[in-house]
């Protein structure tokens, strides 16, 4: 009867070979090493035999360097290939159930939640200049004269957790710095949407009539109050 | 002293409160918001557009109104200008303001027939409330003639002008169906027999029609009644 071959479970040596090869520091204790392991799907899978150290590599530079399989099976040490034929190795090193089972899992984890975008988004739009900028008062060395001056201040927006709120930054040839911001328009636009306020059918509906009370004078509103008494007195 | 804020407040608390006694009273509705209008009346200074106020002193309205809030099956002997169908048009507006998702189906002998009654009569009525914090933004269908032949209202009631028809009618489900003139209408009897299932589900059939002598559904129904006459109706009474 045939028996499957069981894989040893992969030493701690082992997996940290593979951190290493990742790039990731590894002088750990035990404690916070098991955490890593059996949380990350692809050391897990790793440690478990599922994969092999190659395919943990592979999955790892896919995931890191824009999903091109090619290039993950080019770092991840394929070797004795043509170029071309790495596209058709990593593809149909995709393709195991196993590895696609991890980079979904993998993906999932490091997707955005729609709560995230959004807060996301709400920063962008509510992201205030003077975050950026600093206000300091020089004096001028011919007259004495105070004035004051509008810096940017990065130091002052790394402090408040706002530098990634910059989309441009940039150093002209006489030292002078300009950025820009993260399109605020575009967000409130997105945040908009999300809140349905350009369906026409989800709009909500004000009555006119309820504008015209609403706008009524003060002397009006009392008459119509009184109006509104009697009627709620009277029976018919 | 209130502030502005506080003033508006409670005066749309106090609209709130009319609108609760509106929906649990509908004659005092009809006498305080809705308006008619009769348009073979001469223009007087009195009423230059031929708008009137609702006819309160009318006392059969009122025990009319009170018929059709009891029973599921109501038939009206009628005559002409006795604002009957303005009765039966306040209380549809009535009910699919007060009501949501109520289905209200108007049906005359023919479409442009029935669009009549519920563009100037239904539609007419909810945009000339007396006060204009009570109309409220209904969505209008023109039928082919152009007339107004469906209304709906923002809590997903309707009202819904049909030509007669028993076929019609059974594809639909309908809180309330009003057959206007039924006397004059050859599909009457099929229009009950595919209504009569839906009166037994809890919707309400309102017959109503002048004379057309002694073979109408209606003549039919008053006879088996034991009401031939007025006499008969005098008789029944006492």
């Amino acid at each position: 009867m045939f028996q499957e071959a069981k894989m040893p479970e992969r030493s701690k040596r082992d997996v940290q070979d593979l951190l290493k090869a990742l790039s990731i520091n590894c002088e750990i204790d035990d404690e916070v090493f098991e955490l890593v392991a059996s949380t990350n799907p692809t050391i897990k899978a790793y440690r478990g035999g599922e994969i092999t150290f190659q395919e943990a590599l592979f999955i790892e530079y896919y995931l890191s360097n824009g999903f091109r399989a090619g290039r993950a099976a080019e770092a991840a040490n394929y070797s004795g290939l043509s170029a071309g034929a790495y596209g058709t190795v990593g593809r149909s090193v995709l393709k195991k159930p196993a590895i696609r089972d991890i980079l979904s899992r993998r993906i999932a984890a490091k997707a955005l939640t729609s709560d995230e975008i959004l807060a996301e988004w709400s920063e962008i739009a509510k992201a205030d200049m003077t975050d950026f900028m600093t206000v300091r008062e020089r004096e001028d060395p011919n007259t004495g004269a105070i004035y004051s001056m509008v810096m940017p201040d990065l130091a002052k927006a790394e402090r408040l957790g706002r530098l990634h709120l910059m989309k441009k930054f940039k150093v002209g040839a006489t030292g002078e710095i300009s950025f820009e911001l993260r399109d605020q328009d575009k967000a409130l636009e997105q945040i908009a949407r999300h809140l349905g306020m350009f369906e026409k059918d989800k709009m909500l509906t004000i009555a006119p009539g309820i504008i015209e009370l609403l706008s009524q004078s003060p002397e009006e509103r009392r008459a119509t109050l009184e109006q509104y008494e009697s009627l709620l007195e009277s029976d018919d | 002293m209130l502030t502005d804020r506080e003033e508006a407040a409670l005066l749309l608390i106090q609209k709130e409160r009319l609108d609760e006694e509106y929906a649990a009273n509908p004659w005092k509705f009809f006498c305080q918001q809705v308006r008619t209008v009769d348009e073979s009346q001469h223009i007087t200074e009195q009423s230059r557009d031929r708008i009137y106020n609702w006819p309160r002193h009318h006392q059969y309205l009122r025990e009319l109104l009170a018929v059709l809030q009891n029973e599921p099956l109501v038939g009206v002997p009628k005559s002409r200008r006795m604002m009957v169908s303005w009765l039966l048009s306040a209380y549809f507006v009535h009910d699919a303001r007060y009501h949501p998702n109520s289905a209200i189906f108007y049906m005359s002998e023919t479409e442009q027939k029935s669009a009549f009654a519920v563009d100037k009569r239904c539609r007419f009525i909810e945009e000339h409330l007396r006060d204009p914090a009570f109309r409220l933004p209904i969505k209008t269908m023109k039928t082919k003639t152009g007339l107004i032949g469906h209304i709906t209202y923002p809590n997903d009631s309707y009202i819904w002008a049909l030509a007669s028809g028993g076929d019609v009618l059974r594809q639909y489900t309908a809180t309330k169906i009003f057959v206007d003139e039924c006397e004059f209408q050859a599909e009457a009897p099929a229009v009950v027999r595919a209504a009569l299932p839906m009166v037994q589900n809890g919707a309400q059939l309102v017959l109503a029609s002048s004379s057309d002598g002694p073979i109408g559904i209606l003549a039919e129904l008053a006879d088996a009644c034991g009401v031939r006459s007025y006499k008969d109706v005098r008789r029944l009474v006492a």
